[in-house]
């Protein structure tokens, strides 16, 4: 008889146990919301629902303060010097004449050579392949303040992932595929902790003129699309600042495949290619695994 | 201890186990059809663009923008899948109870 009451009273306490510990896990909220030209979609872990309009607000905020930006920020012009030039702030002039990303619909240009120099020279300030990692940099900001036990940014494609999910469960973030659709994946990140990850690829925006793919990331050097090295379509970077994550994916697609730079900064990399060859730096296949049946890890 | 007891306790204890489950483990449950964040149940137009919703999957099936990118994402039938029409600022998500991925990169 003991026994039974001993055995009942057991079974009982875990099943109260197990549906306490379901009860107190933090389900996980998302939202979306528009935020510097791109999408922005958050995914909080925890009791806090103010964050996620603290965080659209405070990107907001970032992308007006950009906007009226007569200088570029000091860690833009760090790397700029750090890329040899590869990231360029100053490149207003020459992104406007392409209008590869225009936002009003308007049609791309292929300028001539003397267009091209010209633009070159004006030096403009424009801090596309700055603002996004900053913006997931400013998130970092309001989340730092705050308790929250655990969140995901992802503002057009450029990651934040911070804090611990319940049960010890890593953040997955899938790779888009840069040779397939808006959901197709080339790998997983599995990520435990605080990370930025950021993106330069030739296939998000271009457009074809005479059987010719012109792409929007431009060699400084040259003005044209980047083609330094040769069959590179992407760059991924994995690293702990959002606006260098940013402008350091950029300098790489740029410069081809190196190590220098990253290591410089903590960053590791995959450089992705158009024969589905994938390079990482550093120790980055401890976090990155491929999945796509096209892609496969180079032999260098 | 009788064989009714036993089964008591089994069925108490499974309970438990199930409770403790790790997300991915359990079934994906029904797919929910999210239009710039809010729970779509039927076809619609938002923005200009037209929202295609068909039991668990959706697509933007038409859209007056000039890159018609939101178009050729094509219907979405996972959780995590998501189309995007930036020029008409339409989205169209589709959540499960568990994810497969916490976000996408890239």
């Amino acid at each position: 008889m003991r026994r039974r009451i001993l055995a009942v009273i057991g079974a009982a306490v875990i099943l109260t146990a197990a549906l306490l510990a379901a009860l107190l896990t933090p389900r996980p909220r998302t939202s979306t919301g528009f935020a510097m030209g791109s999408v922005l979609t958050q995914t909080h872990w925890g009791k806090d629902s103010s964050a996620p309009e603290e965080i659209l607000r405070s990107i907001q905020q970032l992308e007006r303060e950009l906007n009226e930006a007569l200088e570029a920020p000091y860690e833009a012009l760090a790397i700029q010097e750090d890329s040899n030039g590869a990231f360029d702030p100053f490149l207003g002039a020459l992104t406007a004449l392409w209008n590869i990303d225009s936002r009003d619909g308007s049609p791309p240009y292929l300028p001539d050579q003397e267009e091209i120099e010209h633009a070159l020279r004006q030096r403009r300030l424009d801090l596309g392949a700055y603002g996004k990692g900053a913006g997931c940099g400013a998130a970092l900001g309001v989340l730092a303040d705050r308790n929250t036990r655990a969140a995901v940014i992802n503002l057009g494609g450029n990651i934040l992932v911070c804090g611990r999910k319940p049960w010890f469960r890593p953040f997955k973030i899938a790779l888009r595929d840069p040779k397939g659709g808006q959901n197709d994946s080339l790998g997983v990140f599995t990520l435990r902790g605080t990370y930025f990850i950021s993106t330069s690829g030739s296939y998000e925006k271009f457009f074809e003129k005479d059987g010719r793919r012109y792409h929007h990331i431009f060699d400084p050097q040259t003005g044209y699309p980047a083609e330094r090295e040769p069959g590179l379509i992407s760059v991924t970077v994995l690293g702990i600042n959002g606006a260098v994550s940013d402008m350091l994916s950029t300098a790489c697609f740029v410069r081809g495949y190196e190590t220098g730079l990253l290591e410089e900064h903590n960053f590791t990399a995959l450089f992705v290619y158009e024969d589905g060859t994938v390079r990482g730096t550093g120790d980055i296949q401890k976090y990155f695994r491929i999945t796509n049946k096209n892609y496969h890890w180079s032999e260098l | 201890m009788k064989r009714g007891d036993i089964a008591v306790i089994l069925c108490l204890l499974i309970l438990a186990g199930g409770l403790l489950l790790p997300p991915r483990l359990l079934p994906p449950g029904p797919l929910t059809v999210y239009v710039n964040g809010e729970i779509a149940m039927k076809s619609m137009h938002v923005n200009g663009a037209e929202v295609e919703i068909d039991g668990g999957r959706a697509r933007i099936a038409s859209s007056p923008c000039p890159d018609q990118l939101c178009v050729h994402a094509g219907w979405l039938d996972k959780p995590g899948q998501s189309a995007v029409c930036l020029p008409r600022r339409v989205i169209v998500e589709l959540r499960g109870a568990r994810n497969e991925v916490d976000g996408v990169a890239g």
